[in-house]
């Protein structure tokens, strides 16, 4: 188990009239190499929670274990976590700000007390790994297009070399292809370097189709951590908290009233396609 | 009648670096016109760096054209005498709605727009009413901005933006910040003022299923509007141009995931229609096809 959140609860404004919880008693358990998605509507509580994770955030109560260690014990050293734990939030090209690309790539490696020979080898080999062109990283980052800024940002983060990798919806903004390739891109990290995923996302239909698990945030509270087809079966609950089932779903389910025997956990394009096909006996002259 | 009437316009905008010398200067629009008939709902889709969001801008004279001219319900944005004219007409509700909320508190952020018009204060508090229920944000109306969600936010910048009557809005990515509830409810708000107001909508998005209930889609590509192989514009229903599958795939598009579905699976060999786009659709085609096997 990669890392492990006990009990664990963030209050804003204690002790103020304005107290509110932003987490609320949420325990759950990440596995080594796995891909989670994590949902939840505005407000949830979401960002809070993952900003625990590498300790950008002290709990009000509880903790989080990485490889077995408490992270907020006294001494433990947080910089090396955030090396093996790595956080792209929202928006991350918003937080270029070297003069070339390759300089803002090895900021992190160079935090984490590499030197700069080794600054550099990590950062190409991040750059590499995000498929950003190899005349582009003497240019100044402002000078890339919105996607290849966002992927010179997570770089930035790669060149670190996380076993864990956070994104905080990492395709707001990016057009159907930038959505893809950046989608492409999370998936290979995960298949080809058995990189550890957790994948804040308010489109359904994109964790159905990555993610091995999903976890659901409602109002601080942690309502489902479990399977893309178990956790979607609970339609009216995901929808009571400002969330959707994937089109793919409300299609099986829509199928499954009008009496066709199809599976109504059914979740991306590629179950359906088989599932229809298979109705209809395909393959049939 | 046209709402909205762009002949050949060009807009280009210039790249400076710290000392203020033009590093770059792009073309974002080329050549570029269009006619958008009132009271329609337009979707205007595109991959990033297309001109989407430039044409936007021209719409209220935020940006002017290099040449050719904008009409706005007949007025030239280029003209200064009309630009306040145009600005009323024409609204403009960006993406993040943090960047666009004045006010600390909600009514009062209704009140700007019409405040600045110099409507007279009567007639402010019956359009801030009205527009509050309109868009749902009663329970809100005294609240500071701050404690919404994003669509509730997202829906008080729509609502400062209808306080001043508009013929036309026309949102860049409205929803792109948004969680799936947020989304439906800034969309169900949109196509309301369409419908029942006759506000014209010029929607600008990423998401397809979003662009599936407009009147018409228009594809953007370098700065003109995309078209195909055969030179044929990429402008029409949705329902034309989501047959045309492989074509937005080229332009960098995707197509709603129940287009995609029902365009494999005849591919594979079943026979339904082209053009499917909602679930309702598939799923009656899916019986039509059921019902002529048992027979």
């Amino acid at each position: 188990m990669s890392i492990e959140v006990r009990n664990l609860s963030h209050i804003y404004n204690k002790g103020t009239a304005m107290e509110s919880y932003a987490v609320k008693d949420v325990s759950f358990t990440i596995e080594d190499g796995s891909f989670i998605g994590l949902i939840g509507h505005t407000g949830s509580g979401k960002s809070t929670l993952i900003q625990h994770l590498n300790g950008l955030e002290m709990p009000t109560s509880g903790t989080v274990l990485f490889r077995g260690e408490d992270i907020f014990k006294p001494g433990y050293d947080l910089i090396r976590l955030r090396g093996h734990v790595g956080i792209v939030f929202q928006y991350p090209e918003y937080q270029l700000f070297e003069e070339t690309v390759i300089k803002d790539v090895m900021f992190g490696p160079g935090n984490l007390g590499f030197d700069e020979e080794e600054c550099k080898d990590k950062a190409e080999a991040a750059l590499r790994a995000i498929g950003l062109e190899e005349e582009t990283w003497d240019r100044s980052p402002f000078e890339l297009s919105g996607g290849q800024k966002r992927r010179a940002a997570l770089a930035g983060i790669l060149a670190m070399e996380p076993e864990v990798l956070i994104l905080d919806e990492p395709t707001a903004g990016l057009d159907p292809q930038g959505r893809n390739e950046m989608l492409e891109l999370i998936g290979r990290l995960h298949h080809d370097r058995n990189m550890t995923i957790l994948l804040v996302s308010h489109s359904m239909d994109d964790v159905a189709e990555y993610a091995d698990k999903i976890l659901v945030m409602n109002n601080g509270e942690l309502l489902f951590y479990d399977t893309p087809k178990e956790v979607f079966r609970h339609i009216d609950e995901l929808e009571k908290c400002g969330l959707s089932a994937p089109e793919i779903t409300y299609l099986a389910h829509e199928l499954r009233a009008e009496g066709f025997g199809i599976d109504v956990t059914l979740s991306t394009v590629d179950e359906a396609e088989d599932a229809i096909l298979n109705l209809f006996g395909a393959g049939r002259p | 009648m046209n709402i909205i009437e762009a002949a050949r316009v060009v807009y280009k905008y210039t790249l400076h670096d710290e000392e203020d010398n033009v590093i770059e200067t792009q073309t974002a629009l080329s050549n570029f016109s269009l006619e958008i008939e009132k009271g329609s709902f337009v979707c205007v889709l595109g991959h990033n760096g297309s001109g989407k969001s430039s044409f936007a801008k021209l719409i209220n004279g935020l940006n002017l054209p290099d040449e050719g001219t904008i009409l706005v319900s007949g007025r030239d944005t280029r003209d200064e005498d009309n630009i306040l004219k145009v600005r009323e007409s024409a609204g403009m509700v960006f993406q993040n709605p943090d960047n666009q909320i004045v006010a600390n508190i909600v009514e009062e952020d209704v009140a700007f727009g019409p405040e600045n018009m110099g409507v007279p204060s009567e007639e402010i508090i019956e359009r801030v009413d009205s527009v509050i229920e309109k868009l749902g944000l009663s329970a809100f109306r005294y609240k500071s901005p701050n404690r919404l969600s994003g669509g509730q936010k997202q829906r008080t910048a729509i609502a400062g933006i209808v306080a001043m009557k508009p013929q036309c809005i026309v949102l860049d990515e409205p929803t792109a910040m948004l969680d799936p509830s947020g989304r439906k409810d800034v969309l169900d708000a949109v196509h309301e003022l369409n419908k029942k107001d006759g506000i014209t909508i010029i929607l600008i998005t990423h998401y397809m299923e979003e662009a599936i209930d407009a009147d018409r889609l228009i594809v953007m590509e370098k700065g003109n509007i995309a078209a195909d192989a055969s030179g044929r514009p990429l402008d029409g229903t949705p329902r034309e141009l989501f047959t045309r599958v492989d074509e937005l795939k080229k332009h960098s598009l995707s197509v709603p995931v129940i287009t995609e579905l029902a365009f494999r699976l005849k591919n594979k060999g079943l026979d339904i229609p082209e053009g499917i786009l909602t679930r309702k659709e598939l799923v009656e085609a899916l019986k039509a096809l059921r019902d002529k096997e048992n027979a």
